[in-house]
């Protein structure tokens, strides 16, 4: 029996039908080196200073509460249950709240339009480089950018309100996948909601449009899914006062509701797919669109 | 014969209900500095748009190097440099990083690229001022910028939109000596522009077009076989004894002094007659002439003639 040969040992032809099929997923280092480039100009830039304040402003609040409390028991499972609490908590008032949505989907809404705005795209076009290797590379920054954020703050809430609560190292440790899982949901929801920016940054030509598009469909769409029923138990819950007023948490709400009614790995293939979608519709716009 | 470097059949770009280029077809030979001349929205840069893959033909079809560049213009970039019009770039980026981006983006690896966009800018005279970010520079440095950044990958095609636009006559001057330079290595170069003595001066091949339409096009030297100017302009240490004596000369229908300078409308039958008559008046008058030239240079001439000929048909 031959062994199967390596990509090293493939013949030049095959490594080149390789490669093009992979630059055609977006796949690349030159969709690394727009990552990298559009990681930099994001965590550089003031909107963005801003965006990690209002995520860090929840540890601040955290910080003053966990030194009020009077702490009559010490044990692992409580301050277990505490930190966890904590955490849905935190992801629902702050992060994926209607302001948290707001914060990412604003700050990723200029992706493409922005640079047909400032007409920097003919610098990117001038390049021997893919629509997909353009989209792959503006996804993967913005996503890297609020991930590292938001889930360096997540962890941090965590241990600090275990800790405080009076968690061992052991019960800590024993606590790694579970948040590791947080961390890997929190990266998924991030990726779909910069990916569903970066859609609407590719269909329009204006920041504005592509941002406000962006919170409609993502404030949109759960309301209209609760409205027709998709999701169990949702509809005795939903009124219109509540999403209408503005202190609205659909988005995770349904989230909340879809773990926990869901298998798990239904759930994390539908929030996987979510970015894979808007990916693909993001590419095959850009690909059609005219830049005059 | 080379195959040409850019094949267009039948182009058509329509917005709407307005035709901007109207079924152009030509093929621009490779290895040669050609000129794409025409009047304002004469859809010379919907042309180059169309060539570079930044928009759609609605009809027709254009190929670069034998590639659609609608289709393909990831692979057409590989041999491509385009300077738009106006060329844009990151503003809080220094000169050298942005260089240095568009090198990796092109393929190469960090310290090459880093070393090849050094090169560039001491090329198009930025060495200086790499490490300046490039909102802080002027409108002409952000041209030889946008320069540097076309030839950064050394592509063998060069389309370059108004390549002398924002330059003062020193830049001018400059980055039309790099395009004579880059032609001799034999680089395919396309030039879009108004200032028709550039193109005359360095182009070997030229295509006129006006309101979309292709009204002439062929070899430079083809085209200005031939085209005389029957208007001269005449400078001479003695004006007005000078004006007196052209007056005189019987094919000549008009002779007037305005601003210092002579100018003479001649019949085109005298051509060859005014030519041998005004060194010998000069001469024999002890007239000290300073400069006698055509009112306008022949690639204007045929340029007035095609645009003129045009506007008659349609009236």
């Amino acid at each position: 029996m031959t062994a199967k040969p390596s990509f090293l040992q493939l013949n030049s032809e095959t490594k080149v039908a390789i490669l093009n099929v992979l630059r055609a997923m977006g796949l690349s280092g030159r969709a690394l080196i727009i990552s990298i480039e559009t990681l930099r100009n994001m965590i550089t830039s003031r909107k963005f200073l801003l965006a990690v304040l209002y995520f860090a402003f929840s540890l601040i609040v955290d910080a003053f509460t966990l030194s009020n409390q009077l702490i009559l028991e010490k044990n692992d499972s409580f301050a277990m249950f505490k930190a966890q609490q904590l955490i849905r908590e935190r992801l629902e008032t702050y992060w994926f709240s209607t302001l948290g949505l707001l914060v990412i989907l604003v700050l990723s809404a200029d992706l493409i339009s922005g640079e047909v705005e400032r007409d920097t795209l003919h610098a990117l076009y001038g390049k021997p480089i893919t629509v997909a290797e353009i989209i792959m590379g503006k996804f993967l920054g913005t996503v890297l950018a609020f991930s590292f954020v938001i889930n360096t703050i997540l962890m941090t809430t965590f241990y600090l309100q275990a800790t405080t609560f009076g968690a061992s190292k052991t019960a800590l440790y024993n606590t790694i996948d579970e948040v590791a899982y947080f961390v890997f949901i929190s990266f998924l929801i991030i990726a779909g909601l910069v990916s569903l920016s970066l859609f609407f940054s590719v269909i329009t030509s204006k920041t504005l449009q592509s941002a406000l598009l962006s919170f409609v469909a993502v404030i949109g769409g759960p309301f209209i899914g609760l409205l027709l029923g998709l999701s169990p138990n949702a509809i005795e819950k939903t009124n219109i006062v509540y999403y209408g007023i503005g202190a609205l948490k659909p988005a995770f709400f349904n989230l909340e509701l879809a773990a926990y009614t869901w298998k798990w790995y239904t759930f994390l293939t539908v929030l996987a797919s979510i970015p894979i979608v808007f990916l693909l519709a993001s590419t095959i716009a850009l690909k059609q669109k005219e830049i005059p | 014969m080379p195959r040409p470097a850019i094949v267009t059949r039948d182009l058509t770009k329509r917005y709407g209900q307005v035709t901007v280029v109207y079924h152009l077809t030509m093929d621009v030979p490779k290895g040669r500095v050609s000129g794409l001349l025409g009047p304002n929205g004469a859809g010379k840069s919907t042309t180059i748009k169309m060539m570079t893959g930044r928009i759609r033909p609605t009809f027709g079809n254009v190929e670069v190097d034998g590639l659609d560049p609608w289709k393909q213009r990831h692979k057409v970039m590989e041999t491509l440099g385009y300077l738009p019009e106006r060329p844009t770039h990151y503003p809080d980026m220094t000169a050298i990083r942005f260089l240095t981006y568009m090198g990796r983006l092109a393929g190469m690896s960090r310290s090459v690229a880093k070393r090849r966009a050094r090169e560039v800018l001491h090329l198009v005279g930025l060495g200086r001022i790499e490490a300046r970010r490039i909102g802080q520079m002027s409108a002409g440095q952000k041209q030889r910028l946008g320069f540097a950044n076309t030839i950064l990958h050394e592509p063998e095609i060069l389309i370059l939109d108004e390549p002398t636009a924002n330059l003062d006559p020193a830049g001018r001057i400059y980055v039309m000596r790099l395009i004579e330079q880059l032609a001799e290595e034999g680089k395919t170069i396309v030039i879009s522009s108004h200032i028709l003595p550039e193109i005359e001066r360095i182009c070997n091949w030229v295509a006129i077009i006006s309101e979309g339409n292709l009204l002439v096009s062929g070899n430079m030297g083809d085209l200005i076989k031939n085209k005389f100017d029957n208007h001269y302009v005449l400078q001479t240490s003695d004006q007005e004894q000078f004006l007196q004596l052209v007056r005189e000369l019987s094919y000549v229908k008009e002779a007037y002094l305005e601003e210092g300078l002579i100018y003479l409308h001649v019949d085109f039958d005298h051509l060859l007659e005014l030519w041998d008559s005004i060194p010998r008046l000069a001469t024999e008058s002890k007239i000290h002439l300073q400069s006698f030239r055509p009112l306008r240079d022949p690639l204007e001439t045929v340029f007035i003639d095609v645009i003129g000929q045009k506007g008659r048909e349609e009236v």
